[in-house]
């Protein structure tokens, strides 16, 4: 979890919520695409279309645009909210979007909902209002180096398993790991390592089928980033710079991520 | 007392609503592209210029996924937009009063024209606003105030029609007619309306983050 604010200049309301912290959040989040786009929205609607939310469920709360409500609400109550608001603002901007910006490639003002989104989750974040499975990830992306907590003698096990068994099929195939020079390194879905190893074995046989000259790192190989989804910057920072740095000391020249 | 009205808000008034409107709508232009300069400090902006052309253009034609999807919303704001501009610059009744004030001047379209664009807008302004109160996404999406813009926008074509086709009261549907159009001018680029410049900006930026994935002008 993340540990906010010093409590000498927070500005605590009845019910605890820190507005000093959600206010200094909200001036680092308004910039110049922030303040554009939540004054343009026409509320017309066509970003519908391309969510895949509305498509399943076609209800007002899957319209992309709907999850700028509690953002433009935020700022226009200078975040002068409470907590209640601040559960609305969670369970829609967590629980209603992926951050996969289809819809506004349907949106005619080009509006980024994602970034917005990202955001209003920031906004949660300084509010200490993250999911609990979402921060569970990240303690453990943070402590282990992949959200599921896999630790490294397990990685290992799992990818010798995985080549012994395509060596089979495969007797020349290998899966280097921390080797240096290596043209790029893979990461993965550490739900391909902890729950579908035989995702990392087609991985793995597609690499060598290729002759890709490639590697793995024992230290960092996990390609998603949960700082990033939730919203949480300093968090996704040290998520992403343990990946770049694993990859400069390996001298790699790209970096491959696969979901 | 119509004639004095009608003189206040077709005069030093609609020379006020443009003020406000040019100049509102330049400040806020400035303060975005001045934000951005800030911030491309800090993380370099790289604009891909060309992508961010195509993607203004696009969505400025009816060439896009929009028109697809959603081909009655999509005609209704066309056809809305370009007969409320259209109007706008290009009626003789307005050309001339630019003439008489500044000394402006351009071509003009034929009379018969006045009444077609307002009724055209107006029919575009309908649909959209059906949508709006009728379609459960929308009515889940909306504020009040966006039915009070609309109902703003509507006023000038239909005052401007109401003038023309219907003698009795002509000269308090034209009063209505300025005194509406100003107050329109004015809201421009304090509310959603100042889409009209921020549309180009938000567009472009958007069409040059996807340049840069080089995923299309979108
Ligand atoms: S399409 Fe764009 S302008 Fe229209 S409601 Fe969605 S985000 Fe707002
Ligand atoms: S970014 Fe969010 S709102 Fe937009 S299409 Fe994807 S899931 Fe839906």
């Amino acid at each position: 979890m993340v540990v906010h604010a010093a409590a000498h200049d927070a500005d605590l309301s009845p019910d605890g919520v820190d507005r000093a912290a959600i206010r200094r959040v909200m001036r680092s989040k308004a910039g110049a695409r922030l303040s554009l786009w939540l004054s343009i929205c026409s509320r017309c609607g066509q970003c519908a279309e391309g969510c895949h939310y509305y498509a399943s469920n076609p209800s007002p709360e899957h319209v992309p645009a709907f999850r700028l409500k509690p953002l433009f609400e935020l700022y226009r109550r200078q975040g002068e909210v409470d907590r209640e608001f601040l559960e609305r603002l969670r369970d829609i901007d967590y629980g209603t979007c992926t951050m996969c910006q289809r819809c506004t490639m349907y949106c005619p003002h080009g509006i980024g909902i994602a970034p917005l989104v990202h955001a209003a989750r920031g906004v949660a974040v300084a509010a200490g209002m993250i999911p609990q499975g979402l921060a569970k990830g990240m303690a453990n992306a943070l402590e282990f180096g992949n959200n599921l907590g896999v630790t490294e003698e397990e990685f290992l096990e799992t990818v010798e398993w995985q080549l012994e068994e395509l060596r089979e099929e495969m007797p020349d195939a290998d899966a280097p790991v921390d080797k240096e020079g290596a043209e790029f390194l893979l990461t993965f879905h550490p739900r391909d390592i902890k729950f579908y190893p035989q995702n990392l074995f087609n991985y793995l046989k597609l690499y060598n089928a290729a002759r890709v000259d490639f590697t793995l790192s024992s230290r960092a190989w996990d390609s998603t980033n949960l700082g990033l989804f939730a919203g949480d910057v300093p968090t996704a920072t040290r998520l992403a710079e343990r990946v770049v740095e694993a990859a400069e000391a390996l001298r790699v020249k790209a970096l491959i991520t696969a979901e | 007392m119509t004639r004095a009205l009608y003189d206040l808000f077709a005069g030093p008034l609609a020379l006020g609503a443009f003020v406000v409107c040019l100049v509102g709508l330049a400040v806020r232009g400035v303060v975005f592209l001045s934000l951005m300069r800030r911030e491309a400090a800090a993380v370099p902006e790289n604009v891909r210029w060309g992508w961010a052309g195509l993607s203004i253009l696009r969505y400025l034609l009816p060439v896009n996924v929009t028109n697809r999807v959603n081909p009655l919303a999509t005609a209704a704001g066309f056809v809305f937009h370009a007969a409320l501009i259209g109007g706008a610059l290009f009626l003789s009744a307005h050309v001339v009063l630019l003439e008489q004030a500044w000394g402006l001047s351009w071509p003009v379209l034929p009379g018969l024209w006045a009444d077609v664009l307002a009724a055209a807008a107006l029919a575009g302004l309908v649909v959209l606003a059906g949508r709006r109160l009728l379609d459960p996404k929308l009515r889940g999406l909306s504020e009040p105030r966006d039915l009070w813009l609309l109902l703003l926008v509507a006023l000038p074509p239909a005052s401007g029609l109401a003038a023309h086709l219907l003698a009795p009261g002509y000269e308090w549907w034209m009063v209505l007619h300025v005194v509406s159009a100003d107050v329109l001018l004015a809201a421009i680029p304090f509310t959603k309306l100042s889409h009209a410049l921020l549309f180009a900006l938000s567009r472009g930026v958007t069409g040059s983050d996807f340049g840069k994935r080089r995923v299309g002008p979108w």
